[in-house]
């Protein structure tokens, strides 16, 4: 039985498992599960139900490793989870071949948030809702690889040095797919005529050089 | 520095690509440009959107089934650890005997093959591993050989163990349902929905449900229509009935 399992780091949590500490999972579980299905969400374009699928499978792998090995020594337990999740996305991706990619004329049905969420500013904080729905919208239309950068740029955290080791790539490439990325999304913003807080029509006219 | 280079340092910038002399380039035309001001406010605001975006929970029933797969392998491996050390010296010592034997026993020694190819289980084996390789087969779009190791599974399956028996009823469902067995899969669905433990995604598992209900009932129109004397059908139904019979084959 473990102390306090908040205490330990991940590393340490999974080396507890292997050595037949089910509260160790546990806990890795508590630390990951919402990130880890959240990157699922992104890469499988938001499907609920093969996302939910693409998760067991993740952590049923993770259930079933029995050996640390030299992977850890280097690296992150964050990065090796991630890793098993993307290998899981690219399982799925290959088998279903052809949905890989989501056109961007799929256009994603943004739910209306519930009444009386809104607080004070009902106007102003629908409004940022709307641009926030449609910036997420936007980025289930990036290719998988621009997609899965993206959200391990921004929505975990990880320093592109992480990030490539996740994707098996050059830190230089995945630094490149991030730029590709963002630019892809700030000319859909702009294309869609969106105003966003950097929108051009307040911007000064006569203050290019 | 023109709009233009200054809009290709900013995505360099993001991208932790800039060096510090063309960063401060980079700053210096932004306090004099208002348009490239607010193109990488815009930059900026993208990035803050999704940065701040909530993350989303699994089902209940997900997190549920994981952990007791843990505790199952957990206790799987404390059963299989001393055995294992006794095969390794075992293992050792046999290992002299076959090196001596080795030169001999060459070329007049036939492999036999095993009864069953890797990765293949039998009911002998723990249930754990029937469900590992039911969900395994049902990933690769194996759904035969899904149903068939799932349906073992429940038969030999864990007790006291909803969770995982609610998963791999779950997954036999969406076998059927994906094998076009939708008499089946809403037999395996109406048992999901009686079992102790409905930890999945109701909203999700009704989804599910109505697809399947509609697929059936489209079946049993078109059995319908078949039954009817040739000449009771109109020349409107025949392609359609044609094409949902191809349909069906290709599916």
């Amino acid at each position: 039985m473990l102390s306090d399992q908040t205490s330990y780091t991940d590393e340490e949590l999974m080396e507890l498992y292997i050595a037949g500490e089910v509260e160790a999972f546990a806990e890795l579980m508590r630390r990951y599960r919402r990130r880890i299905y959240s990157f699922l969400r992104t890469m499988v374009g938001n499907d609920r139900e093969t996302a939910e699928e693409l998760f067991q499978e993740t952590f049923l792998r993770l259930v079933r490793v029995k050996r640390f090995g030299s992977y850890l020594r280097s690296a992150k337990f964050s990065t090796y989870l991630y890793t098993i999740a993307r290998n899981v996305c690219i399982d799925h991706f290959r088998r279903r071949r052809g949905v890989f990619e989501r056109s961007l004329d799929d256009e994603t049905v943004v739910p209306l948030p519930a009444r009386g969420s809104l607080g004070d500013d009902p106007e102003r904080l629908l409004l940022e809702q709307e641009q926030r729905d449609l910036v997420s919208s936007l980025v289930t239309g990036l290719p998988a690889e621009q997609r899965e950068v993206v959200y391990l740029r921004l929505r975990s955290d990880m320093p592109f040095k992480e990030i490539a080791r996740v994707t098996g790539t050059g830190e230089n490439t995945a630094k490149s797919r991030y730029r590709y990325a963002i630019e892809s999304l700030s000319r859909q913003l702009t294309a869609k005529d969106v105003p966003c807080k950097g929108d051009l029509s307040t911007a000064d006219p006569g203050g290019q050089p | 520095m023109n709009c233009e280079q200054s809009k290709a340092l900013m995505l360099q910038e993001r991208s932790e690509e800039l060096r510090p002399t063309a960063r401060f380039s980079l700053h210096q035309h932004l306090d004099e440009c208002a348009a490239c001001r607010a193109h990488y406010a815009t930059l900026l605001s993208i990035e803050q959107h999704l940065s701040a975006e909530p993350d989303l929970s699994p089902s209940p029933f997900s997190e549920r089934a994981i952990l007791n797969a843990a505790i199952l392998e957990t206790r799987r491996r404390a059963k299989a650890t001393p055995a294992l050390r006794s095969f390794r010296l075992a293992g050792l010592a046999s290992a002299a005997m076959v090196l001596l034997g080795l030169g001999f026993v060459l070329g007049h020694f036939q492999e036999e093959k095993p009864l069953l190819s890797a990765g293949s289980a039998t009911t002998s084996e723990d249930p754990l591993r029937l469900l590992a390789f039911g969900r395994d087969a049902y990933q690769h779009q194996r759904y035969d050989r899904a149903i068939h190791r799932l349906t073992q599974y429940l038969s030999t399956g864990v007790p006291d163990d909803p969770a995982l028996d609610y998963l791999a009823t779950l997954t036999l469902a969406r076998s059927y349902r994906r094998l076009g067995r939708h008499k089946e899969a809403l037999a395996t669905y109406d048992r999901l929905r009686r079992h102790p433990g409905s930890w999945q995604d109701q909203e999700l598992l009704a989804q599910e449900v109505a697809d399947c209900q509609r697929h059936f009932e489209d079946r049993l129109v078109d059995s319908d229509q078949n039954a009817l004397p040739p000449d009771s059908r109109s020349y409107e139904q025949l392609p359609a009935r044609i094409y949902r019979t191809g349909y069906r084959a290709n599916h």
